[in-house]
Protein backbone atom coordinates (compact mmCIF):
# COMPACT_ATOMS: atom_id res chain seq x y z
CA UNK A 1 0.00 0.00 0.00
CA UNK A 2 2.79 2.22 1.13
CA UNK A 3 4.35 1.58 -2.54
CA UNK A 4 1.22 2.15 -3.96
CA UNK A 5 0.65 5.34 -2.19
CA UNK A 6 4.69 6.72 -2.97
CA UNK A 7 3.55 6.25 -6.76
CA UNK A 8 0.32 8.03 -7.02
CA UNK A 9 2.24 10.75 -4.84
CA UNK A 10 4.92 10.98 -7.65
CA UNK A 11 2.73 10.85 -10.36
CA UNK A 12 0.91 14.01 -8.69
CA UNK A 13 3.91 15.76 -8.15
CA UNK A 14 5.54 15.22 -11.22
CA UNK A 15 1.96 16.70 -12.86
CA UNK A 16 1.20 19.72 -10.61
CA UNK A 17 4.09 21.11 -8.25
CA UNK A 18 7.41 20.09 -10.06
CA UNK A 19 6.50 21.16 -13.24
CA UNK A 20 8.26 24.09 -13.48
CA UNK A 21 11.33 21.67 -12.75
CA UNK A 22 10.06 19.34 -15.30
CA UNK A 23 9.64 21.59 -18.18
CA UNK A 24 12.80 23.21 -17.59
CA UNK A 25 14.72 19.59 -17.70
CA UNK A 26 16.28 20.04 -14.39
CA UNK A 27 14.54 16.81 -13.39
CA UNK A 28 14.13 15.07 -11.26
CA UNK A 29 11.88 12.39 -12.34
CA UNK A 30 10.29 11.51 -9.23
CA UNK A 31 7.84 8.75 -10.86
CA UNK A 32 11.15 7.35 -12.41
CA UNK A 33 12.76 6.98 -8.97
CA UNK A 34 9.83 6.01 -7.08
CA UNK A 35 9.74 2.96 -9.30
CA UNK A 36 13.53 2.54 -9.08
CA UNK A 37 13.63 2.19 -5.18
CA UNK A 38 10.47 0.08 -5.08
CA UNK A 39 11.96 -2.48 -7.48
CA UNK A 40 15.45 -1.99 -6.27
CA UNK A 41 14.62 -2.34 -2.36
CA UNK A 42 12.39 -5.19 -2.90
CA UNK A 43 13.13 -9.00 -3.31
CA UNK A 44 9.57 -9.27 -5.39
CA UNK A 45 10.54 -9.47 -8.88
CA UNK A 46 6.80 -9.03 -9.86
CA UNK A 47 6.98 -5.23 -8.63
CA UNK A 48 7.75 -4.28 -12.80
CA UNK A 49 3.70 -4.46 -12.69
CA UNK A 50 3.48 -1.01 -10.95
CA UNK A 51 5.93 0.68 -13.38
CA UNK A 52 3.06 -0.74 -16.23
CA UNK A 53 -0.15 0.40 -14.47
CA UNK A 54 2.03 3.86 -13.69
CA UNK A 55 2.20 3.92 -17.49
CA UNK A 56 -1.01 2.88 -18.09
CA UNK A 57 -2.54 5.75 -15.99
CA UNK A 58 0.10 8.42 -17.58
CA UNK A 59 -0.79 6.93 -21.14
CA UNK A 60 -4.77 7.53 -20.31
CA UNK A 61 -4.52 10.98 -19.01
CA UNK A 62 -1.99 12.11 -21.81
CA UNK A 63 -2.87 12.58 -25.91
CA UNK A 64 0.05 10.81 -26.83
CA UNK A 65 -1.19 8.34 -30.01
CA UNK A 66 1.18 5.83 -28.80
CA UNK A 67 1.66 3.87 -25.37
CA UNK A 68 5.01 5.74 -24.79
CA UNK A 69 5.38 5.69 -21.02
CA UNK A 70 3.40 2.10 -20.36
CA UNK A 71 6.28 1.05 -22.78
CA UNK A 72 9.53 3.41 -21.44
CA UNK A 73 8.51 2.81 -17.40
CA UNK A 74 8.08 -0.92 -18.12
CA UNK A 75 10.63 -1.87 -20.04
CA UNK A 76 13.36 0.14 -17.68
CA UNK A 77 11.67 -1.53 -14.80
CA UNK A 78 12.01 -5.16 -16.36
CA UNK A 79 15.89 -4.12 -17.73
CA UNK A 80 16.59 -3.47 -13.49
CA UNK A 81 14.83 -6.23 -12.54
CA UNK A 82 17.01 -8.75 -15.05
CA UNK A 83 20.35 -6.38 -14.32
CA UNK A 84 19.54 -7.10 -10.40
CA UNK A 85 19.12 -10.61 -10.95
CA UNK A 86 22.38 -10.92 -12.71
CA UNK A 87 25.30 -8.61 -12.43
CA UNK A 88 23.91 -6.03 -9.80
CA UNK A 89 24.46 -5.94 -6.01
CA UNK A 90 21.58 -4.82 -3.71
CA UNK A 91 23.70 -3.41 -0.61
CA UNK A 92 26.38 -1.23 -3.53
CA UNK A 93 25.64 2.06 -3.83
CA UNK A 94 27.47 2.28 -7.04
CA UNK A 95 25.48 -0.61 -8.50
CA UNK A 96 22.23 0.94 -7.40
CA UNK A 97 23.44 3.93 -9.27
CA UNK A 98 24.29 1.92 -12.29
CA UNK A 99 20.72 0.63 -12.61
CA UNK A 100 19.05 3.65 -12.03
CA UNK A 101 21.42 5.15 -14.87
CA UNK A 102 20.21 2.03 -17.02
CA UNK A 103 16.69 2.50 -16.65
CA UNK A 104 17.13 6.20 -17.07
CA UNK A 105 18.79 5.84 -20.35
CA UNK A 106 16.20 3.25 -21.64
CA UNK A 107 12.89 5.73 -20.33
CA UNK A 108 14.78 8.45 -22.17
CA UNK A 109 15.47 6.23 -25.37
CA UNK A 110 12.00 4.82 -25.61
CA UNK A 111 11.05 8.94 -24.90
CA UNK A 112 13.28 9.92 -27.96
CA UNK A 113 12.48 7.56 -30.40
CA UNK A 114 8.53 8.08 -30.10
CA UNK A 115 8.84 12.39 -30.32
CA UNK A 116 11.35 11.99 -32.66
CA UNK A 117 14.23 14.70 -31.76
CA UNK A 118 16.95 14.27 -29.30
CA UNK A 119 16.74 16.74 -26.25
CA UNK A 120 20.20 16.91 -25.07
CA UNK A 121 19.15 19.28 -22.36
CA UNK A 122 17.37 16.66 -20.11
CA UNK A 123 21.07 15.40 -19.17
CA UNK A 124 20.80 18.13 -16.60
CA UNK A 125 17.91 16.06 -15.35
CA UNK A 126 19.68 12.51 -15.42
CA UNK A 127 22.54 13.76 -13.07
CA UNK A 128 20.12 14.75 -10.65
CA UNK A 129 17.43 11.94 -10.82
CA UNK A 130 21.67 10.04 -9.67
CA UNK A 131 22.03 12.63 -7.40
CA UNK A 132 18.70 12.27 -5.93
CA UNK A 133 19.15 8.32 -6.33
CA UNK A 134 21.97 8.18 -3.92
CA UNK A 135 20.24 10.13 -1.15
CA UNK A 136 17.15 7.85 -1.78
CA UNK A 137 19.13 5.05 -1.55
CA UNK A 138 20.92 5.92 2.09
CA UNK A 139 17.33 7.15 3.10
CA UNK A 140 15.58 4.17 2.20
CA UNK A 141 18.78 1.58 3.82
CA UNK A 142 18.28 3.52 7.09
CA UNK A 143 14.64 3.44 7.61
CA UNK A 144 14.43 0.51 6.30
CA UNK A 145 17.55 -1.45 8.40
CA UNK A 146 18.84 -2.63 5.11
CA UNK A 147 22.43 -2.21 6.84
CA UNK A 148 22.34 -4.40 9.09
CA UNK A 149 20.82 -7.38 6.95
CA UNK A 150 23.48 -6.08 4.54
CA UNK A 151 26.47 -6.63 7.03
CA UNK A 152 29.64 -8.15 5.84
CA UNK A 153 28.73 -8.28 2.06
CA UNK A 154 27.96 -4.87 1.88
CA UNK A 155 30.44 -3.02 -0.99
CA UNK A 156 30.45 0.43 -0.34
CA UNK B 1 10.27 -23.31 -22.53
CA UNK B 2 9.23 -20.15 -21.39
CA UNK B 3 8.23 -20.19 -17.69
CA UNK B 4 5.29 -18.93 -16.68
CA UNK B 5 6.54 -15.69 -14.87
CA UNK B 6 7.15 -14.72 -18.62
CA UNK B 7 3.94 -16.33 -19.80
CA UNK B 8 2.27 -13.90 -17.54
CA UNK B 9 4.26 -11.11 -18.73
CA UNK B 10 4.18 -11.07 -21.87
CA UNK B 11 0.26 -11.58 -21.41
CA UNK B 12 0.03 -8.41 -19.26
CA UNK B 13 2.15 -6.34 -21.97
CA UNK B 14 0.46 -7.07 -24.69
CA UNK B 15 -3.01 -6.76 -22.86
CA UNK B 16 -1.87 -3.23 -21.88
CA UNK B 17 -0.61 -2.33 -25.63
CA UNK B 18 -3.81 -3.70 -27.15
CA UNK B 19 -5.82 -1.47 -24.78
CA UNK B 20 -3.76 1.53 -25.21
CA UNK B 21 -4.28 1.28 -29.39
CA UNK B 22 -7.55 1.27 -28.97
CA UNK B 23 -7.89 3.83 -26.45
CA UNK B 24 -7.52 6.84 -28.53
CA UNK B 25 -10.59 6.10 -30.60
CA UNK B 26 -13.65 8.12 -29.60
CA UNK B 27 -15.43 5.40 -27.85
CA UNK B 28 -12.90 6.14 -24.75
CA UNK B 29 -12.70 9.91 -24.95
CA UNK B 30 -15.58 10.39 -21.92
CA UNK B 31 -13.58 7.86 -19.63
CA UNK B 32 -10.27 9.62 -20.63
CA UNK B 33 -11.43 12.90 -19.96
CA UNK B 34 -13.10 11.60 -16.49
CA UNK B 35 -9.61 10.58 -15.20
CA UNK B 36 -7.65 13.74 -16.68
CA UNK B 37 -10.09 15.83 -14.58
CA UNK B 38 -10.17 13.39 -11.77
CA UNK B 39 -6.09 13.49 -11.75
CA UNK B 40 -6.35 17.15 -12.19
CA UNK B 41 -8.28 17.45 -8.26
CA UNK B 42 -5.86 16.24 -6.36
CA UNK B 43 -2.68 17.94 -8.89
CA UNK B 44 -4.20 21.49 -8.29
CA UNK B 45 -4.30 21.10 -4.49
CA UNK B 46 -0.71 19.45 -4.40
CA UNK B 47 0.32 23.02 -6.72
CA UNK B 48 -1.24 25.25 -4.65
CA UNK B 49 -0.09 23.92 -1.13
CA UNK B 50 3.85 23.96 -2.98
CA UNK B 51 3.26 27.32 -4.31
CA UNK B 52 2.24 28.36 -0.64
CA UNK B 53 5.22 26.72 0.67
CA UNK B 54 7.35 28.10 -1.65
CA UNK B 55 6.30 31.80 -1.49
CA UNK B 56 6.60 31.44 2.45
CA UNK B 57 10.18 30.75 1.98
CA UNK B 58 10.69 33.65 -0.75
CA UNK B 59 8.75 35.70 2.02
CA UNK B 60 11.58 34.60 4.85
CA UNK B 61 14.74 35.46 1.99
CA UNK B 62 12.51 38.70 1.18
CA UNK B 63 12.73 40.53 4.23
CA UNK B 64 15.61 42.58 4.41
CA UNK B 65 14.90 44.10 0.58
CA UNK B 66 11.25 44.50 1.63
CA UNK B 67 11.49 48.04 3.18
CA UNK B 68 13.73 49.38 0.50
CA UNK B 69 11.37 47.99 -2.08
CA UNK B 70 8.12 49.42 -0.45
CA UNK B 71 10.02 53.04 -0.36
CA UNK B 72 10.29 52.60 -4.33
CA UNK B 73 7.35 51.32 -4.86
CA UNK B 74 5.66 54.52 -2.80
CA UNK B 75 7.85 56.74 -5.39
CA UNK B 76 6.89 54.51 -8.52
CA UNK B 77 3.08 54.67 -7.26
CA UNK B 78 3.29 58.60 -7.43
CA UNK B 79 4.42 58.85 -11.06
CA UNK B 80 1.99 56.05 -11.99
CA UNK B 81 -0.77 58.15 -10.78
CA UNK B 82 0.80 61.11 -12.86
CA UNK B 83 0.67 58.95 -15.83
CA UNK B 84 -2.73 58.08 -15.41
CA UNK B 85 -4.12 61.53 -15.65
CA UNK B 86 -2.06 62.30 -18.63
CA UNK B 87 -3.57 58.99 -19.91
CA UNK B 88 -7.14 59.82 -18.99
CA UNK B 89 -6.35 62.74 -21.14
CA UNK B 90 -5.15 61.19 -24.51
CA UNK B 91 -7.56 58.38 -24.23
CA UNK B 92 -9.93 61.33 -24.34
CA UNK B 93 -8.72 62.65 -27.69
CA UNK B 94 -7.95 59.04 -28.71
CA UNK B 95 -11.75 58.42 -28.82
CA UNK B 96 -12.38 61.80 -30.48
CA UNK B 97 -10.51 60.85 -33.16
CA UNK B 98 -11.01 56.98 -33.42
CA UNK B 99 -14.70 57.92 -34.26
CA UNK B 100 -13.90 60.45 -36.79
CA UNK B 101 -11.72 58.55 -38.68
CA UNK B 102 -14.17 55.85 -37.79
CA UNK B 103 -11.77 53.19 -36.58
CA UNK B 104 -12.37 49.78 -36.82
CA UNK B 105 -10.89 47.82 -33.36
CA UNK B 106 -8.61 44.71 -35.10
CA UNK B 107 -8.05 42.89 -32.08
CA UNK B 108 -11.55 41.37 -31.10
CA UNK B 109 -10.29 37.82 -30.92
CA UNK B 110 -13.13 35.53 -29.87
CA UNK B 111 -11.21 34.27 -26.44
CA UNK B 112 -12.38 31.29 -24.45
CA UNK B 113 -11.08 31.30 -21.21
CA UNK B 114 -9.59 27.72 -19.78
CA UNK B 115 -8.26 26.26 -16.69
CA UNK B 116 -4.60 24.39 -16.83
CA UNK B 117 -5.45 20.86 -15.30
CA UNK B 118 -1.74 19.26 -15.64
CA UNK B 119 1.44 20.18 -17.54
CA UNK B 120 3.27 16.87 -18.97
CA UNK B 121 5.28 14.33 -16.59
CA UNK B 122 8.34 14.96 -18.77
CA UNK B 123 10.08 17.83 -20.24
CA UNK B 124 10.42 16.51 -23.38
CA UNK B 125 7.11 17.29 -24.34
CA UNK B 126 6.75 20.35 -23.62
CA UNK B 127 3.02 20.37 -23.37
CA UNK B 128 -0.40 20.85 -20.71
CA UNK B 129 -3.79 20.20 -20.36
CA UNK B 130 -7.00 22.44 -20.64
CA UNK B 131 -10.57 21.93 -19.30
CA UNK B 132 -11.97 22.25 -22.44
CA UNK B 133 -13.01 20.19 -25.42
CA UNK B 134 -14.63 20.18 -28.94
CA UNK B 135 -18.33 20.36 -27.00
CA UNK B 136 -16.80 23.97 -26.16
CA UNK B 137 -15.70 24.45 -30.04
CA UNK B 138 -12.12 23.91 -29.48
CA UNK B 139 -10.24 22.71 -32.94
CA UNK B 140 -6.93 21.25 -33.44
CA UNK B 141 -4.25 24.02 -34.06
CA UNK B 142 -6.07 26.89 -32.61
CA UNK B 143 -3.45 29.73 -30.62
CA UNK B 144 -3.37 29.89 -27.08
CA UNK B 145 -2.24 33.05 -25.28
CA UNK B 146 -1.79 34.17 -21.80
CA UNK B 147 -1.46 37.80 -20.76
CA UNK B 148 -1.59 38.93 -24.06
CA UNK B 149 1.43 36.50 -25.02
CA UNK B 150 1.47 33.41 -27.23
CA UNK B 151 1.41 30.73 -25.14
CA UNK B 152 1.51 27.67 -28.15
CA UNK B 153 -1.17 25.87 -30.14
CA UNK B 154 -4.07 23.82 -29.52
CA UNK B 155 -2.83 19.99 -29.93
CA UNK B 156 -5.08 17.31 -29.67
CA UNK B 157 -8.93 17.53 -28.89
CA UNK B 158 -11.04 15.19 -27.01
CA UNK B 159 -14.45 15.99 -25.75
CA UNK B 160 -13.76 18.13 -22.88
CA UNK B 161 -9.71 18.38 -22.64
CA UNK B 162 -7.43 19.47 -24.97
CA UNK B 163 -3.66 19.26 -25.23
CA UNK B 164 -1.68 22.18 -25.67
CA UNK B 165 1.69 22.17 -27.27
CA UNK B 166 3.60 25.19 -26.00
CA UNK B 167 5.86 27.02 -27.86
CA UNK B 168 8.81 25.76 -25.85
CA UNK B 169 7.88 22.19 -28.10
CA UNK B 170 10.67 21.46 -30.45
CA UNK B 171 8.06 19.91 -32.90
CA UNK B 172 6.17 23.28 -33.22
CA UNK B 173 7.95 25.85 -35.49
CA UNK B 174 5.95 29.29 -35.56
CA UNK B 175 6.28 31.85 -38.16
CA UNK B 176 7.37 35.44 -36.20
CA UNK B 177 8.19 38.98 -37.77
CA UNK B 178 10.14 41.47 -35.76
CA UNK B 179 7.80 44.26 -34.56
CA UNK B 180 10.24 47.11 -35.49
CA UNK B 181 11.24 45.70 -39.14
CA UNK B 182 8.68 43.58 -39.91
CA UNK B 183 11.85 41.04 -40.68
CA UNK B 184 10.17 37.39 -40.62
CA UNK B 185 11.34 33.93 -38.92
CA UNK B 186 10.84 30.63 -37.65
CA UNK B 187 10.80 30.59 -33.83
CA UNK B 188 11.75 27.46 -32.65
CA UNK B 189 11.66 25.84 -28.97
CA UNK B 190 13.40 23.37 -26.70
CA UNK B 191 14.31 23.10 -22.95
CA UNK B 192 16.69 25.78 -22.78
CA UNK B 193 14.61 28.87 -23.81
CA UNK B 194 13.24 30.12 -27.71
CA UNK B 195 14.86 30.86 -30.41
CA UNK B 196 14.41 32.65 -34.29
CA UNK B 197 15.96 31.20 -36.98
CA UNK B 198 16.01 32.32 -40.84
CA UNK B 199 16.31 35.86 -39.60
CA UNK B 200 18.34 37.70 -43.34
CA UNK B 201 22.01 38.81 -41.68
CA UNK B 202 21.16 42.54 -43.35
CA UNK B 203 18.35 42.85 -40.99
CA UNK B 204 18.24 45.51 -38.43
CA UNK B 205 17.92 43.93 -35.32
CA UNK B 206 18.86 44.85 -31.71
CA UNK B 207 18.02 44.25 -28.16
CA UNK B 208 14.40 44.96 -26.83
CA UNK B 209 12.90 44.52 -30.49
CA UNK B 210 9.49 43.22 -30.24
CA UNK B 211 8.62 39.72 -31.75
CA UNK B 212 5.05 38.90 -32.96
CA UNK B 213 3.41 36.32 -34.42
CA UNK B 214 3.11 35.90 -38.48
CA UNK B 215 0.43 35.10 -39.94
CA UNK B 216 2.90 33.42 -43.07
CA UNK B 217 1.11 30.27 -44.14
CA UNK B 218 -2.03 31.46 -42.31
CA UNK B 219 -1.10 29.07 -39.09
CA UNK B 220 -1.85 32.11 -36.32
CA UNK B 221 -3.24 35.43 -36.99
CA UNK B 222 -0.87 37.95 -37.13
CA UNK B 223 0.69 40.61 -34.16
CA UNK B 224 0.01 38.03 -31.18
CA UNK B 225 2.91 39.07 -29.21
CA UNK B 226 5.98 36.62 -28.42
CA UNK B 227 8.09 37.93 -26.70
CA UNK B 228 11.20 40.21 -27.48
CA UNK B 229 14.80 39.93 -28.36
CA UNK B 230 17.15 39.22 -25.74
CA UNK B 231 20.57 38.33 -27.61
CA UNK B 232 22.10 37.62 -30.88
CA UNK B 233 23.53 33.48 -30.89
CA UNK B 234 24.50 33.06 -34.55
CA UNK B 235 28.39 32.97 -35.56
CA UNK B 236 30.02 35.47 -38.09
CA UNK B 237 30.10 32.26 -40.34
CA UNK B 238 26.30 32.02 -40.37
CA UNK B 239 24.41 32.93 -43.07
CA UNK B 240 21.36 33.80 -41.33
CA UNK B 241 21.11 35.79 -37.41
CA UNK B 242 20.15 33.28 -34.76
CA UNK B 243 18.02 35.82 -31.66
CA UNK B 244 17.64 34.24 -28.20
CA UNK B 245 14.24 35.36 -27.55
CA UNK B 246 12.36 35.86 -23.86
CA UNK B 247 8.88 36.08 -23.15
CA UNK B 248 7.53 37.70 -19.35
CA UNK B 249 5.19 34.74 -19.40
CA UNK B 250 5.97 31.82 -17.00
CA UNK B 251 5.26 28.75 -19.08
CA UNK B 252 5.52 26.31 -16.99
CA UNK B 253 3.51 28.14 -14.21
CA UNK B 254 0.23 28.87 -16.06
CA UNK B 255 -2.90 28.11 -14.29
CA UNK B 256 -5.20 29.74 -16.72
CA UNK B 257 -5.14 30.57 -20.88
CA UNK B 258 -6.86 31.65 -23.36
CA UNK B 259 -7.95 29.69 -26.58
CA UNK B 260 -8.31 32.21 -29.85
CA UNK B 261 -11.22 30.36 -30.84
CA UNK B 262 -11.88 31.63 -34.23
Amino acid sequence: MIRILALVGAIITMLGPARTLVMSGLGPDFILLTIWAIVWFSDQKSLWRLALASGLLLDFISFNSWPVWSIALTLGSLALVYLKGKFLETSSLLHSLIGLAVMNLVQLAVLTIFTGYLETGLWISFISNLALGGLLFYSVAVMGRYFARWSGRRLG
Amino acid sequence: MIGRDWLLRIALISLALILLVVLPLPFFQPSRDLVRNTVAFPVKISTAGAAKVGQFFRLIFSLNELSGENARLREENNQMRAKVESLKATETENQLLRRELNFKQNTNFNLLPAQVLQYSPSGLFQSLTIDKGSEHGLAESQPVVSQGYLVGRVGSVSKKTAEVVLITNRSLITPVSLSSSGVVGLLVGGIRGLVVENIPLDAPVKQGDGVVTSSLEGLYPSGIAVGEVAEVISSKEDIFLTLRITTPLNLSALTRVFVITD
